[in-house]
C-alpha cells in the first residue's frame, strides 16, 4: 500500500509544482528580472497615481540616464523613460499619465535611433514580459501591425503578430530561462531589483545605467548604414502627437548626445537622415525638435551609450533651449 | 573506417575519400552484448534460446543506446519469467524514484556543466589558452558533467528497467571516490569493465597465464603478461569509445596507468612476502618482533587517512587529466588547456568570490562555477551514490518520495526553461 502512494505522490505532485513554478514565473519577477524590470513596473505604478508635473519625459534609456527631474529647479518634471522602450511603449505611458493625471505643460520625447528603426526589438523582452503593456494595449498594437504589413521585426524578435503568440510566448518558459537561470540563492537579483526601485523614486525616475569614467566603445547605432523609421513607430509618433493635441500638450524632441569614440565611426548616409528625421519631425508629426544628433566627450559618459558625469550638462541644455523657445 | 582512411592519407600523402558511413545510435552498445551471447554459445554456457527473449534482449529499450551492457545470463531468465509480467508497485516507486535522481542528474548537474565546459573546450580547440582558473574550470566541468551525464542515464536506464520488474546491471559506484586506477576502473561504467575482462582480459590469460607454467621464471613471466594483458584491456577500451587519437592516447594512459599500480602492487606484495618470510624464518626473536613493527607500520601507513588522501589526490587529478584526451576534439586543444592548467596563464583574483566572472570569462563562468564545482566535489566524495541511496528507499519510503518528486520537478523546470538539451554523451559511443 505505502508503494502505491509512493507512486502516488511522486506522480501526483508534478502537476501542483508546475502549476507553484508558473505562479513563480508571473508573480516572482522581482527575484529573477534584469534591471529593465524594475523601471518598468515603477514606471506603471508612477502613471497610475496622482503625478501633477510640468515636464514629462518619454524615451528610452539614454533618456533615462540623460535626463534628471532634481536638477530642473522651478518646473516639476518626471522622467518616464525606461530602458528598450520605444514610442510604441511611450503612447501608452502617456495614455495612462493622462487618464489618472492633469496634463503636464510639456512632453518630452528622446529616443534613440535603433528604436525608431526596429519597433519589436525589445518590445517582447520589455512590455510584454513586465506585464506594463495590458493584453488590449498588445493586441491593439499587433494588430496595427499587421494593418501595417510591419510584422516581421515582432516575429524576428521571439514572437508573432497574431494576438495567441502572446499567449505562447509567455507560456514558452524559455523566454523567461536566461533570467530565470541566472536567479541566484542569495536573492541578490531582487535586493538589486529593491534598490533600483528606491532609487528610481528618489530620482523622479531618473536612472544610470553605466557608471564609469569614460567610455570608449562604440554604441549600437555605429553599425548602421542607413535610418528608415517603422511605419509603426511613426504611426505611434502621430498617435502621441494627436494625443497631446487633444490635452493641449506641447510636444518636444530631444536626441540623446553619443560619445566622441562613436562619432568616428558612425556612417556618415545613416547620420544625414537622422538628422535630416529630427529636422522634418516638426512637419511631419508635429513635434518640435530641440537638436539634432550630436557628439560629446567619452568623458562624459558611464558606458557606450549612455551618459553618466555628463547628464547634468544635458539636463541644463534641455532647460535652456525649452526657456529660450518659451516652451516653459 | 574514416579514422584508419585519414591516417593512411595523411600517412602516405594519398587522397582516398572518406567513406562517412552512417553507424548506428548505440552501435557499440547493442554489438558487444551480442558479441557476449555469441561467445556463450560458441562455449556452450547458453541455456535460454528462446528467439523472443532474445530478441527483448537486445532490443530492450532502457540500455540500448548507452548502456549499462547487459549480459544474457542475468537477463533472458528475467525475460522469461512470468512473475515480472505483473504490476509491481514496490517496482515502480523504486523506478521512479531512480528515474528522478537519473533525470536530475542530467539536466540539472550535467548540464549545467556542460555549458562551461564546452565553452572552455571550443576556446582551446580554437587556439586559445586560457588562464589557470578557467582551465582548471574547464577541465573538472567535463569530469563531472562526463560523470553526471553517464550515470544520469544509467540510472534512468535501470529505473525504466524496474518500471517493467526487470532488474538492470548498475554501472556506477562512486567512481570519484576511488583511491587507485583500478579501484577506479572497478567504480566506473562497471558493466564495460566486467565486459572486458570476462571476454579479453581472461581470455588473454588474465594475472594467470598458464602456457608458461613450466617455465623456471614462470613468476616474471606470469607478472610481465599480466602487465600487457591489463594494457590491452585498457588500450581497447579506449578504442571502443571511437576512432581519434584522443581515445588512443586515453586508452594508452590508462594502460600505463594500470600497469605502473599494478607493478606498486608487485613491489608492496614482494616486500611484504619478504618480512613475514624473514621475519618468521631468520632473525633472532627481539629482531622478529622489531621487523613485524615495521611491517606492521607500512601496513598501517597505508590505512592511514592522509595516504588515503594523497592515493585519492593522485588518482582523481590523473582521471582529470586523461578525460581532457577523451574530450577534446584535436589534440592542440587538449594540450593548450593542459598548458592553461599548469600555469602558462595566469590571471588576477577578484576582490570577492562572486566577481568569479572576471576571471573566468573565456568560459563563460560566473560564481555559480566555482559553487557548483565544490557542490559537484561534495556530491561525489561525500555523499551516497544513487543505488545506497536507493536500498534505503524501504526505510523512508515517503519522504523519498517527496524529494523524488521535488528533483524530478527541478529537472522538468530546468528542461522548459533551456532553448537547447544537450544530448547524452554516451550517445556518441
Amino acid at each position: 500500500m505505502r508503494y502505491k502512494v509512493a507512486v502516488l505522490i511522486m506522480i501526483l505532485l508534478q502537476p501542483i509544482y508546475l502549476i507553484a513554478l508558473y505562479c513563480f514565473v508571473i508573480f516572482g519577477q522581482a527575484v529573477y528580472m534584469y534591471i529593465e524590470y524594475p523601471q518598468y513596473y515603477k514606471q506603471k505604478q508612477t502613471t497610475l497615481q496622482a503625478n501633477s508635473a510640468d515636464i514629462v519625459v518619454i524615451g528610452n534609456s539614454r533618456g533615462k540616464a540623460g535626463f534628471i527631474p532634481n536638477e530642473i529647479k522651478g518646473y516639476s518634471s518626471i522622467n518616464l523613460s525606461v530602458g528598450g522602450s520605444t514610442p510604441i511603449i511611450g503612447y501608452y505611458t502617456l495614455e495612462r499619465y493622462f487618464k489618472h493625471n492633469k496634463p503636464p505643460k510639456l512632453i518630452l520625447l528622446s529616443y534613440s535611433a535603433d528604436y525608431f528603426i526596429d519597433p519589436a526589438e525589445f518590445f517582447w523582452q520589455g512590455g510584454v514580459k513586465t506585464k506594463f503593456l495590458d493584453f488590449n494595449e498588445i493586441f491593439d498594437i499587433l494588430k496595427e501591425a499587421r494593418v501595417l504589413n510591419d510584422c516581421k521585426p515582432f516575429e524576428n524578435s521571439g514572437g508573432g503578430c497574431n494576438n495567441i503568440d502572446v499567449y505562447k510566448y509567455l507560456l514558452d518558459l524559455r523566454n523567461f530561462g536566461a533570467e530565470l537561470s541566472a536567479v541566484n540563492i542569495t536573492l541578490r537579483r531582487y535586493r538589486t531589483n529593491l534598490a533600483i526601485l528606491k532609487e528610481l523614486e528618489d530620482s523622479r525616475g531618473h536612472f544610470y545605467y553605466g557608471r564609469a569614467n569614460s567610455s570608449t566603445c562604440n554604441f549600437s547605432e555605429t553599425s548602421f548604414k542607413d535610418f528608415r523609421i517603422s511605419p509603426l513607430v511613426s504611426l505611434y509618433l502621430h498617435k502621441i502627437a494627436s494625443l497631446a493635441k487633444q490635452h493641449n500638450v506641447k510636444v518636444v524632441a530631444y536626441v540623446m548626445p553619443y560619445n566622441k569614440q562613436s562619432s568616428l565611426t558612425i556612417n556618415k548616409t545613416f547620420l544625414q537622415q537622422y538628422t535630416n528625421f529630427y529636422e522634418t519631425m516638426q512637419k511631419e508629426y508635429g513635434i518640435l525638435s530641440l537638436n539634432k544628433p550630436y557628439s560629446m566627450p567619452n568623458e562624459a559618459f558611464g558606458d557606450c551609450s549612455h551618459l553618466y558625469s555628463g547628464a547634468k550638462e544635458i539636463t541644463r541644455d534641455i532647460y535652456n533651449k525649452l526657456k529660450e523657445r518659451g516652451l516653459l | 573506417m574514416d579514422f584508419f582512411i585519414s591516417n593512411v592519407n595523411a600517412a602516405f600523402d594519398s587522397d582516398i575519400a572518406l567513406l562517412h558511413i552512417a553507424l548506428p545510435l548505440g552501435i557499440s552498445f547493442f554489438t558487444i552484448t551480442q558479441i557476449a551471447f555469441l561467445i556463450d554459445c560458441y562455449h556452450g554456457l547458453v541455456k535460454e534460446r528462446n528467439p523472443i527473449n532474445y530478441a527483448l534482449f537486445v532490443t530492450f529499450f532502457p540500455h540500448l543506446i548507452a548502456g549499462p551492457i547487459l549480459h544474457h545470463k542475468e537477463m533472458m531468465p528475467q525475460f522469461a519469467n512470468t512473475k515480472n509480467k505483473i504490476l509491481n508497485y514496490k517496482n515502480c516507486a523504486l523506478g521512479l524514484f531512480l528515474f528522478a535522481i537519473g533525470l536530475f542528474k542530467k539536466i540539472v548537474i550535467a548540464d549545467s556543466f556542460a555549458k562551461w565546459a564546452n565553452a572552455g573546450f571550443s576556446a582551446v580547440e580554437g587556439g586559445q589558452i586560457l588562464n589557470i582558473f578557467e582551465s582548471w574550470a574547464t577541465s573538472l566541468s567535463y569530469t563531472f558533467q562526463l560523470y553526471f551525464d553517464f550515470s544520469g542515464y544509467c540510472d534512468m536506464a535501470v529505473a525504466l528497467g524496474l518500471l517493467f520488474n526487470i532488474k538492470l546491471p548498475i554501472n556506477f559506484n562512486s567512481p570519484y571516490k576511488a583511491l587507485n586506477i583500478t579501484d577506479f576502473w572497478r567504480r566506473w561504467h562497471i558493466t564495460l569493465g566486467r565486459f572486458l575482462k570476462s571476454y579479453l582480459y581472461i581470455p588473454l590469460g588474465g594475472n594467470r597465464n598458464e602456457a608458461y607454467r613450466q617455465s623456471r621464471f614462470y613468476n616474471f613471466i606470469n607478472k610481465l603478461l599480466t602487465l600487457r594483458n591489463l594494457f590491452i584491456v585498457a588500450f581497447i577500451s579506449g578504442i571502443w569509445h571511437g576512432a581519434g587519437f584522443g581515445f588512443v592516447i586515453w586508452g594508452c594512459l590508462h594502460g600505463l596507468a594500470m600497469v605502473v599500480h599494478r607493478i606498486y602492487g608487485f613491489i608492496l606484495e614482494a616486500r611484504e612476502s619478504k618480512w613475514d618470510k624473514d621475519s618468521v624464518e631468520t632473525l633472532p626473536y627481539s629482531d622478529v618482533w622489531q621487523d613485524t613493527k615495521s611491517n606492521k607500520a607500512a601496513r598501517s601507513f597505508r590505512q592511514n587517512r592522509f595516504y588515503k588522501i594523497l592515493c585519492w589526490f593522485i588518482t582523481f587529478n590523473f582521471i582529470n587529466i586523461t578525460w581532457i584526451f577523451f574530450r577534446a576534439e584535436n589534440l592542440q586543444g587538449a594540450l593548450n588547456l593542459l598548458k592553461g592548467m599548469f600555469g602558462i596563464a595566469w590571471a588576477t583574483l577578484p576582490d570577492k568570490w562572486y566577481m568569479a566572472d572576471f576571471m573566468l570569462q573565456s568560459i563563460k563562468g560566473d560564481d555559480k562555477t566555482l559553487l557548483s564545482l565544490f557542490l559537484a566535489f561534495i556530491l561525489c566524495l561525500c555523499c551516497c551514490n544513487s543505488m545506497q541511496i536507493l536500498d534505503r528507499f524501504d526505510k523512508r519510503v515517503y519522504l523519498f518520495s517527496f524529494c523524488a518528486s521535488f528533483i524530478f520537478a527541478c529537472s522538468i523546470f530546468c528542461m522548459l526553461i533551456r532553448n537547447s538539451l544537450p544530448e547524452f554523451i554516451y550517445f556518441n559511443f
